[in-house]
């Protein structure tokens, strides 16, 4: 990545001058050992790497997700990672990808067959989560579900003032 | 071409899909908008009704101008809502409501691809019209003599008019006819005259001329005739229907005609950036539930467009539906939600 302001990961810590980043550790980034296991798997190019490593610090830093594990699939030159969003929940799959990639819905539905993991009850739709990443490090996620998948209906006017009930509505519904 | 009989059509002009005669039988349209399309309509002359309820002798005619589909026949546009679960957009105005488009008239716009469906399944032919070419010798009355006619109309109307009020008046007189009296026996006391008899029925003998200006005249909203027309082959492109092989019309057309058959009821979904908005029912009862965006094989989707338009159809509470053909044949539908993720 050629972007200002971005850690190239891989780059000697002795290129760049540890305090013109602020921190005393340095690039700490390219040393994690996570970032390392992640480009050993040798499956995708650094870009598609780094955004992986992003979301992996942000579903455990920042969501408190379990077990969050990555996985390389050749096939598709993606790292994925699984993961459960709470304890007791089933493995998701979420697939992270920087924002300048771009997928044709075929693509979007080959991702979906192969990272997917088949779940217990064989009727539950294909179902991944699109993790975007932007240069700043933002990410965003959105749910690809293969099939029909209602939305949630609206909310009652009279529970949208206690936002208790509404949460708990969405977690029903879920 | 068949040749069809003389219809007369009235329009409603509140809501403009009524065919009943509304003026001067003091009725009003219901104000809501599932107000139901015509309840009556003179019956053209030589066309027999046939047994089966939903058998209609002519198809319906789809009139095309410069690639856009349009119904003009009130019972046309009821007959594709209700029959074949199409909606189209009615996008004309109403002729006594003319500056406003909160509520708008016939003609009934359909998307290409409805109109291209019912043409599909034989209910439909696109026609269009031949106006400009001169018309042949002999076969149309020349205009003098329609002035005329409907100048005899005119005349005839206004003494059926004039009878009616006529009669209407006497009667209404003969039932207030001793209150008059009482009223004016009382008036001639107060001011002292001696009751006379003779003027009393004198204002019941007067002849009774119904003011020209009062009379009440029909305006006709729609043709008295139907006009030239001619078909058009929507297999193939022309200037009046382009859409026949682009292949993007085949794409959609192609999702189109898939979601229909699944039951849902689809319009146009440009209002949210989509290609369609897939309704469980009827349009005037539910929501959209889906975005429908159909995504030609091979077309790069950008993620920042795919994260604006979840993001819109997660707000407005839709879910973005990608469709393309998938593998042998059949087309792969993915559905696309923000994840919940706080």
């Amino acid at each position: 990545m050629d972007e200002p302001g971005c850690a190239a990961p891989g780059t000697a810590p002795s290129r760049r001058e540890p305090e013109a980043r602020g921190s005393p550790c340095g690039n700490w980034m390219a040393t994690h050992p996570k970032l390392t296991e992640m480009m050993s798997l040798d499956v995708a190019d650094s870009t598609q790497v780094y955004a992986a490593f992003l979301v992996y610090l942000d579903l455990l830093e920042a969501k408190n997700w379990h077990d969050v594990t990555c996985v390389g699939l050749a096939e598709l030159q993606l790292v994925c990672l699984r993961g459960r969003e709470r304890e007791a929940e089933n493995l998701q799959v979420v697939v992270p990808t920087p924002v300048h990639m771009s997928f044709t819905h075929q693509r979007l539905r080959e991702i979906m067959q192969k990272a997917c993991i088949p779940q217990d009850e064989t009727d539950s739709p294909l179902s991944v989560i699109l993790a975007i990443v932007e240069s700043d490090s933002t990410v965003v996620y959105y749910k690809l579900t293969d099939g029909f998948i209602m939305p949630d209906p609206p909310d009652d006017t009279e529970d949208m003032d206690n936002k208790q009930w509404r949460k708990k509505r969405r977690k029903l519904l879920r | 071409m068949t040749h069809e009989p003389r219809m007369v059509t009235r329009e409603c002009a509140r809501c403009g899909c009524c065919s009943n005669g509304m003026k001067g039988r003091g009725q009003s349209c219901p104000p809501s908008r599932s107000h139901s399309p015509p309840l009556l309509k003179t019956k053209p002359m030589g066309i027999e009704k046939s047994n089966t309820a939903s058998c209609r002798s002519a198809m319906i005619r789809i009139h095309v101008l410069e690639g856009a589909a349009l119904v003009w026949s009130a019972e046309d546009a009821r007959e594709i809502r209700e029959r074949f679960r199409l909606v189209g957009t009615l996008v004309g105005a109403l002729a006594r409501k003319p500056r406003q488009n909160a509520r708008l008239g016939l003609p009934l716009q359909l998307l290409p691809e409805e109109a291209r469906l019912l043409a599909e399944l034989g209910a439909a032919v696109l026609v269009r019209g031949t106006e400009t070419q001169p018309p042949a010798e002999g076969e149309e009355p020349t205009q003098a003599s329609e002035v005329e006619a409907y100048q005899q109309e005119l005349e005839e109307s206004y003494q059926e008019q004039q009878r009616l009020a006529g009669a209407e008046r006497g009667a209404l007189l003969a039932r207030l006819a001793e209150r008059i009296a009482q009223g004016r026996a009382r008036r001639r006391e107060q001011r002292g005259e001696t009751p006379d008899t003779v003027e009393d029925s004198g204002l019941l003998d007067s002849p009774f001329v119904l003011p020209r200006g009062s009379m009440m005249v029909q305006l006709p909203t729609a043709r008295r005739r139907p006009g030239r027309v001619e078909r058009v082959d929507w297999t193939s492109p022309s200037p009046d229907w382009p859409h026949a092989g682009r292949p993007a019309h085949e794409a959609r057309y192609r999702v189109f005609r898939e979601l229909w058959g699944r039951g849902y009821y689809l319009s146009g979904g440009s209002k949210f950036g989509g290609d369609f908005l897939v309704y469980p029912g009827d349009p005037l009862r539910f929501h959209a539930h889906y975005i429908a965006l159909c995504c030609p094989p091979g077309a790069p989707l950008p993620l920042h467009a795919l994260v604006a338009a979840t993001r819109l159809g997660t707000s407005v509470k839709k879910t973005l539906l990608l469709c393309s053909p998938g593998a042998g044949g059949a087309l792969a539908f993915t559905s696309l939600q923000w994840s919940g993720l706080q």
